[in-house]
């Protein structure tokens, strides 16, 4: 396969403004027992600058859609369709769907172009390498500097992570770092080629409280500072409220919902997006009543049912229509659209009443 | 890492304690003191002064704890491990070269192991489930299986029935009692490779097997994506992360492959016929010459203890995280 | 579990079969879980079938085998194997008749060797289920069919040939199946009490008992077992008879096997006792004694069950070659190890290479049992995929 150099001129297609535009995106696992969908249409769309929040339960696909990204999906695992097109720091144009997931081009950009932080910083750091082993590593990949230069950069980089004593800890193992420190440490790998976009899986979901909120900062001001986007992989909600300028809500390995940070919070259409925030504990709440829960579990990924994914577990349900008709993805604003046959079949079918008070 | 180094030499005092009395229970388990058998086995009449001399040298007429406490502390002071009957020579004189290729066979075995074992295992694991892991898994169980005489036995078939060669031994006819020289080491390494890969057999089957599933389990790990999301290349990866942390765990394999090498190649030697400690530990045992049977136990346990303390030793300097704990 | 037993229709009735197999999959317990799991081991599976064939040959070892261990034939010493013809020809074409082809002897004047030449117009018919010497199966019942022989008693039929006495490999060989795969289960049943007990009370209490167990096995672990088995076993008194020296010999393989084992329970135990089902159990008042036997043992049981196929060939082995050396059991016991004694030198495989059929024999129960423990301990873990 090779890779697409082509310039993309088509405003309509990726402006200049849109960095990372992945389009149908499937990415499936071959195992002995079947085929796991477990990517299986995901569109999103993310500007420079931005933060674009991808939210959803375990196992909706978030993570594989980050790892198709970087083009690092595990074994047997497989991007099957769609387009990942990303826009270089030249301008160019590339699709990362189509490349060589081992070869040298997609090198030059994980590291370089894309990072990427995971959700453990403890098994994410090598066990047997020094921290500055590692950063150093990553900038003599990617810029042409000596390895006294890469010393000085991978200093500066902790401390711009704020990690205290920098030059000492180069010399430390991940072993002997705080849960907090070994993820800024990793911030710091990412980082250290000051790539255009992050992507951050989950990186707090194994942090204590305050560590996140240190964490959640720490990547804001970096962004703040270098302009760069950021793609934040959560299941919390209130981490999305915190930092989103955009949200894309999963289900089963698909888009359900997405638009700009108010319309999901404020304006919720999808019924499993109004459902996933009903089912937040308020602590203004008046009413004395039991938390919302969704019926029903995630099915089982050789189980997907048909039509619409969140069929089985939707109050708004409408039969044979639900369990037949895949929904289409339907504009509701320029910045908002959703997956959801209430809406976007409303002139075959009367959407029930109370669907959209 | 000295500190650490000290604690584990602290240690070795108490096993090499219960090592000695074990070689020391050995020496007394035949009923009769030894020189009763030594004057039943005698043609001409013994010496009674002679017998009186050895009676008091041992301590025969003392008790237990006394006859143990003469018999190692020769051993510490004077290197003196008494007397061999059959032989009519001191212990001492008969067992140093022998240990000396005891260990040099067990050690350019474990060489032999680690330079087959580890190219294989690594293969095995990142091409898991092809044809050739597959091959590599068969096999490796087959050698698992084979008891090493067994397989020295059919070697030696081989080479007999088609070569019409005897390949037993460690040295040709005329160096088996020159002195050593160049020509003598050479014709030494010769003959080597046969025991060599005897021995080696069962542990290069357990190493692959140990290297593979360490190196799966690593590569499912974290860091591995990390790196690779850094955008390392694969094989540099490979070798840089996974292998690595893989590797540590057979460092710490020696501790038992050293000590089931020395054990094995006791066998393999008498099967081989080769002059290492094996053979003579078994005719001593036959023939009940208690003072060589017992000091070569001591001796052979004494070396895998030290094989043991020195690759924990190594794998406290390759693993960071070893010192911590 | 299959994709096609979740038919991606979006009808009731498949609705209701997908809740009905997820509902299976909640009843089924842990043998169940592990059963399944284990099934899916092709290779496993096979040698578990090898294992309990070995066992069950050597249970009815006088039944299975042709001869008796000890019978002899002076005019048949060295024979070689003869191979089964399945089918003979005559006037009225081939037919089924097993039969193998008798020797004419040649002594050579000078050294005294005999040579044996097949001839082909000496036939004897070979044939299941046949008639032959008289034995008393477990001392009990007097019977005289072997299970594959000489269709006429008395026939020299020796599918693997004879040792220097004259004596049926073949008969030996299963004869020695009871010893050695028995020699196993006994010398790991004594391992398992200790590993269990000891492993129990370290993993158990820990602290300074822990300790002190812990470095007991590290010294045991670090001697060398072989020339320490020579050294005891050479102290077992040659007077001693033969059901003595066996017990002998599986207690000296026990006495350094139990460590294996000991580890394994030890490191259960420790995981098990921070587990939230044992700990709800000692929130809730239950006495230590039942926490140990209602909730730990249970579940500690499948990876011990495992652990004791994969420590059973290591006994094997090391009693074959203990017997081998001569230093183990002795004749007239009949194991694989003893057997092998006949082959001691390359001068006697090299007159009767068959003389190493018992070490196929070895070969194969322990790479049955291999296959079989690792499967075992694979599918220990049914919760783990």
């Amino acid at each position: 396969m090779q890779p697409t150099h082509t310039r993309l001129d088509d405003p309509a297609k990726t402006d200049n403004q849109t960095l990372l535009d992945v389009k149908d995106l499937k990415t499936h696992f071959f195992t002995d027992e079947g085929v796991v969908k477990a990517v299986d249409g995901v569109n999103l769309s993310l500007k420079r600058g931005e933060t674009l929040c991808v939210v959803g339960e375990s196992g909706c696909g978030k993570s594989v859609t980050a790892r198709s990204i970087l083009r690092i999906v595990p074994s047997p695992g497989q991007i099957v369709s769609g387009e990942i097109n990303f826009r270089q720091r030249d301008g160019e144009a590339i699709d990362l769907a189509r490349m060589n997931p081992k070869g040298r081009e997609i090198r030059k950009i994980r590291g370089g172009e894309i990072s990427m932080i995971f959700q453990e910083p403890m098994s994410s750091l090598s066990p047997v390498h020094t921290i500055g082993s590692q950063i150093m590593e990553a900038i003599l990949l990617h810029l042409p500097v000596s390895r006294q230069e890469a010393r000085k950069r991978a200093v500066s980089m902790l401390d711009l992570v704020g990690i205290p004593r920098p030059s000492e800890q180069l010399e430390a193992y991940s072993f002997e770092l705080s849960g907090g420190m070994r993820q800024r440490a990793m911030i710091a790998i990412a980082l250290a080629c000051e790539p255009q976009l992050l992507i951050a899986d989950e990186p707090t979901t194994a942090l204590d409280v305050t560590t996140q909120a240190n964490i959640l900062d720490l990547i804001r001001d970096l962004q703040q500072d270098s302009g760069m986007s950021v793609l934040f992989i959560t299941h919390d909600l209130g981490v999305v409220a915190e930092i989103a300028d955009e949200v894309v809500v999963m289900y089963l390995g698909r888009d359900v919902e997405s638009g700009d940070v108010d319309s999901i919070f404020h304006d919720a259409k999808h019924p499993y997006t109004r459902a996933l925030l009903q089912s937040i504990p308020r602590y203004d709440s008046r009413e004395n009543r039991r938390l919302y829960s969704i019926k029903g579990t995630v099915p089982h990924p050789f189980a997907r049912p048909d039509g619409c994914p969140f069929h089985p577990r939707c109050d708004d349900f409408i039969a044979e229509r639900c369990d037949s008709i895949d929904p289409p993805r339907h504009k509701l604003s320029q910045s908002h659209s959703v997956r959801c046959l209430l809406y976007s079949a409303a002139d075959e079918a009367p959407s029930k009443k109370g669907a959209l008070s | 890492m000295l500190w650490y180094i000290a604690r584990r030499i602290i240690y070795l005092i108490p096993t090499l304690l219960i090592v000695s009395i074990i070689a020391f229970v050995v020496i007394q388990l035949p009923p009769g003191d030894f020189l009763a058998s030594l004057i039943s086995r005698a043609e001409e009449t013994v010496d009674q002064a002679q017998v009186d001399a050895l009676r008091e040298r041992y301590g025969l007429d003392e008790p237990i704890y006394v006859q143990y406490w003469k018999w190692i502390s020769g051993i510490i002071s004077k290197g003196d491990f008494g007397r061999s009957f059959e032989w009519d020579k001191d212990v001492s004189d008969l067992i140093w070269e022998r240990l000396g290729l005891t260990v040099v066979i067990s050690l350019l075995t474990l060489a032999f192991i680690w330079i087959v074992a580890i190219p294989i295992g690594i293969y095995s694991a990142v091409k898991k489930y092809t044809i050739g892991d597959y091959v590599v898994t068969v096999i490796g169980f087959i050698g698992l299986a084979i008891p090493n005489f067994l397989l020295a036995l059919v070697l030696m078939y081989i080479a007999f029935r088609y070569f019409g060669q005897s390949v037993g031994g460690l040295f040709s006819p005329e160096y088996i009692v020159a002195d050593w020289s160049l020509d003598r080491v050479l014709d030494l390494l010769s003959h080597l490779w046969l025991p060599v890969i005897i021995l080696g057999t069962a542990g290069t089957a357990a190493l692959i097997r140990v290297m593979r599933a360490n190196l799966l389990d690593e590569l499912s790990k974290l860091y591995v994506d990390a790196a690779r999301a850094r955008g390392l290349s694969e094989l540099k990866l490979l070798f840089k992360y996974p292998v690595r942390v893989a590797l540590n765990p057979l460092v710490s394999a020696v501790a038992w492959i050293f000590p089931a090498l020395v054990s094995g190649s006791a066998i393999t030697s008498i099967v081989l016929n080769l002059q290492t400690t094996g053979p003579l530990l078994y005719r001593s045992l036959q023939s009940q010459d208690m003072y060589l049977a017992g000091s070569l136990i001591l001796l052979v346990s004494v070396l895998t203890i030290i094989g043991t303390l020195v690759s924990d030793i190594l794998l406290a300097w390759i693993d960071p995280r070893i010192q911590l704990q | 579990m299959t994709a096609a037993a979740y038919p991606p229709t979006g009808d009731g009735a498949s609705a209701s079969a997908r809740v009905h197999a997820e509902t299976r999959i909640v009843v089924a317990n842990q043998w169940q879980l592990i059963w399944w799991k284990f099934r899916k081991h092709r290779l496993a599976m096979l040698a578990g079938a090898v294992t309990i064939l070995l066992y069950v040959v050597a249970l009815f070892a006088e039944f299975v085998a042709p001869y008796s261990a000890g019978t002899y034939s002076a005019q048949h010493t060295f024979l070689p194997p003869q191979s089964i013809n399945l089918l003979q020809w005559t006037e009225a074409g081939w037919r089924f008749y097993p039969h193998v082809y008798g020797h004419k002897v040649q002594i050579d004047q000078e050294s005294f060797k005999r040579t044996y030449i097949v001839d082909e117009t000496i036939i004897y018919p070979v044939g299941l289920f046949v008639r032959g010497e008289e034995y008393k199966l477990w001392g009990l019942f007097t019977l005289d069919v072997h299970l594959i022989g000489a269709a006429q008693f008395g026939d020299p039929v020796h599918l693997i040939g004879t040792d220097r006495l004259g004596r049926d490999v073949l008969s030996r060989t299963i004869y020695g199946t009871r010893v050695s795969m028995s020699v196993g289960l006994v010398g790991v049943g004594l391992s398992l009490l200790l590993g269990v007990i000891l492993g129990g009370i370290s993993g158990y209490y820990g602290g300074l008992i822990d300790n002190l167990i812990q470095r007991a096995i590290e010294i045991l672990r670090s001697l060398p077992t072989i020339p320490l088995w020579m050294g005891l076993s050479a102290a077992i008194p040659l007077t001693w008879p033969p059901v003595r020296v066996y017990f002998a010999i599986t207690v000296l393989l026990s006495l350094i096997g139990w460590t294996t084992l000991a580890r394994e329970v030890r490191g259960r135990f420790l995981s098990l006792k921070t587990e939230d089902f044992v700990i709800a159990a000692r929130l809730d008042g239950v006495r230590e004694m039942q926490i140990i036997l209602r909730h730990m043992v249970p579940s500690m049981t499948s990876h011990i069950i495992a652990s004791v196929t994969l420590a059973i060939p290591g006994m094997i082995l090391a009693e074959t070659a203990l017997s081998f050396l001569g230093i183990g059991l002795r004749p007239p016991v009949v194991s694989w190890g003893v057997l092998l004694q006949e082959a001691q030198n390359v001068r006697s495989i090299a007159t009767a290479p068959w003389l190493l059929f018992p070490g196929l024999a070895v070969v194969l129960a322990v790479l049955a049992m291999n296959f079989l423990g690792d499967g075992l301990r694979d599918a220990a873990d049914p919760y783990q995929t």
